[in-house]
């Protein structure tokens, strides 16, 4: 032992004698966890699957094509040819992906160039004007506030067990609602009309709220009828060590992707037929057309970072893009995408400029068409006032988000994708006013 | 165990290691409110896997390699969450100085702890506070007992130095 040992040990001692800690240290650990579980499933159909900057130099002004690829499609686990439908609906989506049948990927017989876009926040983007006050305007989106889940004219007044939930999806005429460990689905009028088991990650309802699609805690994938019973199941033992993680539902197509996130699977529930797909899939637009893959690669890999939008009729890579976005959902009409400008726990020289800044900001909603983001918000996610802590879009394409407000409160606000705001929902404390990482005040269907 | 038991049994194990925990994320990050976020992600963490946790690990360990991972992570500084004064649930208070120290050499040395890079000053917060062994502050930082012994003596010169400089 040196000379400075036992005078280092003192100090570290005598330090660490001077903390204290207060009470309610375990509930504020447990609120953070409820939150980061809110956070998770808002974007966890990308899970690992990070998009980060990566140097392919080019910038939205000098969109290059560099070659074409095929849209890398893994064997199918189905024996029978490929169906295609020619003609999808909302509720029936096409079963697309082309199936290879065990074959290796092939290159598309029409091979077109794919423009890969580096994100580099040039040109800027309209910034998320969030206002103030009462409530001056109304949403569509759905969403659950002092134990009472509104839409519209809709109101549905949840059971005491299921007043704070984890969760919302609209499903048929009621609701699937998860509270910690348990599940259920409830009618219009808050009535449990089915248990389920204990869900974990997002779930996912198709666009006439006709089924559901969840996974179980053993990573098994559960297709739902309105009511909540199970029609349909895909073993765990697919999807990798720990099952499936949901990504999308269009008709009766599920999509899931591999817990390990490099690859994916299109689950035709009524044929039974799944066909791989490589790199994770979601999020998916709501007419099954278009879906972002991002490559399960680790941090130095070539293509590290960065995310296409696929077309899922044609296979077709519409652009690959490079940068610190990472999209979580599209808007109805699939013309854009709402996601985060930066992912928590990544390199910051991944995500900053040569300046020290962030690119983007936490909130960004881009176009579909060509990646470009056109609205912003919410600084880095720590101010005080004007933080997103959940977002959707509406019907129409406004976004409806819950942003913090002055005394830690938050608002609900409906914003146009210029960033005009208008306060939908008063602000409110969080459900545990005392714990500034608790959730709420509002929650936010998941669809 | 149902949700009530978990949530009891996590708030028993909480209140019983607490202060030693909250101990150990100051004189890792060197900073209430880093701290603050080092031990409240930690715990959430294992809250989330309370079962599995409390089952086959030891909590504090699982807690120790959480806050250190997150400590080092530079992303996690630049974006911590910043809380007003009053949720704060710990706080740091002017130590007694120990009867055998100078009270300005104890000062000085607690800066110069505080400018170590951060692998080096977590080694030694593991040896030196929480008297790890080095295969178990190597286990608790992910990295070899050789790095260990690096870190640490890097650690000691580089303090040795200073004091010596601050001396002189």
């Amino acid at each position: 032992m040196s000379d400075i040992d036992p005078e280092l040990k003192a100090v570290l001692a005598e330090r660490g004698e001077g903390v204290r800690v207060g009470a309610g240290l375990a509930d504020r650990a447990i609120a953070r966890d409820r939150s980061n579980r809110h956070r998770e499933l808002g974007v966890a159909a990308l899970g690992a699957g990070l998009v980060l900057a990566v140097a392919v130099p080019l910038t939205w002004s000098a969109v290059t094509p560099t070659g074409s690829r095929p849209f890398p499609v893994g064997p199918s686990q189905s024996t029978s040819p490929p169906t295609t439908l020619p003609s999808p609906s909302p509720s029936t989506p096409p079963s697309t992906l082309p199936s290879t049948s065990g074959r290796t990927p092939t290159t598309p017989t029409n091979p077109t160039t794919i423009p890969t876009l580096r994100s580099t926040g040039s040109p800027s983007a309209a910034v998320l004007r969030p206002s103030t006050g009462p409530a001056t305007g109304i949403t569509d989106v759905g969403f659950v506030v002092d134990g009472i889940y509104r839409e519209g004219q809709r109101q549905t007044k949840l059971s005491a067990p299921f007043q704070r939930p984890d969760l919302v999806a609209a499903l048929g005429d009621g609701l699937l609602i998860t509270v910690g460990d348990r599940a259920v689905v409830v009618d219009a009028a808050g009535r449990t009309l089915r248990d389920l088991p204990t869900l974990r990650g997002p779930v996912a309802v198709t666009a006439d709220r006709s089924h559901g699609l969840v996974t179980d805690e053993a990573g098994n994938l559960l297709y739902l009828d309105s009511r909540g019973k199970q029609v349909a199941r895909l073993a765990a033992t697919k999807g990798g060590a720990a099952g499936w993680q949901v990504a999308g539902l269009v008709g009766n197509t599920a999509y899931a992707v591999n817990t390990d996130q490099t690859s994916s699977v299109s689950w035709d529930v009524l044929s039974t037929r799944t066909t791989t797909i490589k790199g994770a899939v979601g999020p998916i637009d709501a007419a099954g057309r278009r879906a972002i893959v991002t490559p399960g690669l680790s941090p130095g890999q070539p293509g590290y970072g960065c995310q296409r939008l696929v077309d899922l009729t044609s296979g077709r890579t519409i652009w690959n893009l490079c940068g610190p976005l990472w999209f979580t959902s599209f808007s109805p009409d699939g013309s854009h995408l709402l996601g985060q400008g930066f992912s928590d726990g990544q390199p910051p020289e991944l995500s900053v400029g040569p300046t020290g800044k962030l690119l983007y900001q936490q909130f960004v909603v881009a176009q579909a068409d060509n990646g470009r983001v056109v609205l912003q918000g919410g600084g880095d996610g720590s101010r005080s006032t004007g933080s997103v802590t959940s977002a959707r879009f509406g019907a129409d394409g406004s976004v409806t988000a819950q942003i913090t407000a002055a005394g830690q409160q938050r608002d609900l606000q409906r914003c146009t994708i210029e960033g005009q705001c208008a306060v939908v929902g008063a602000a409110g404390p969080s459900w545990q006013p005392d714990i500034p990482e608790a959730a709420g005040p509002y929650l936010l269907a998941q669809n | 165990m149902d949700e009530a038991e978990r949530r009891a049994d996590f708030t028993a194990y909480v209140e019983a290691r607490q202060h030693a925990l909250a101990r150990l994320a100051y004189l890792l990050s060197g900073d209430r409110d880093t701290a603050e976020d080092l031990l409240q992600n930690a715990l959430a963490k294992v809250y989330r896997h309370w079962e599995r946790i409390q089952a086959v690990e030891l909590p504090d360990a699982y807690v120790r390699r959480i806050m250190v991972n997150e400590n080092n992570s530079r992303w996690r500084r630049m974006t911590r969450r910043r809380e007003s004064p009053a949720s704060h649930v710990i706080e740091v208070l002017d130590p007694p100085t120990a009867a055998h120290l100078d009270p300005a050499e104890s000062i000085d040395l607690w800066q110069h702890v505080q400018t170590l890079p951060t692998q080096q000053r977590a080694a030694i917060v593991l040896r030196y506070y929480e008297d790890l062994t080095e295969a178990q502050t190597a286990e608790t930082l992910g990295c070899s007992v050789g790095t260990v012994k690096s870190h640490t003596s890097r650690a000691i010169s580089a303090l040795r130095t200073r004091m010596s400089e601050a001396t002189a």
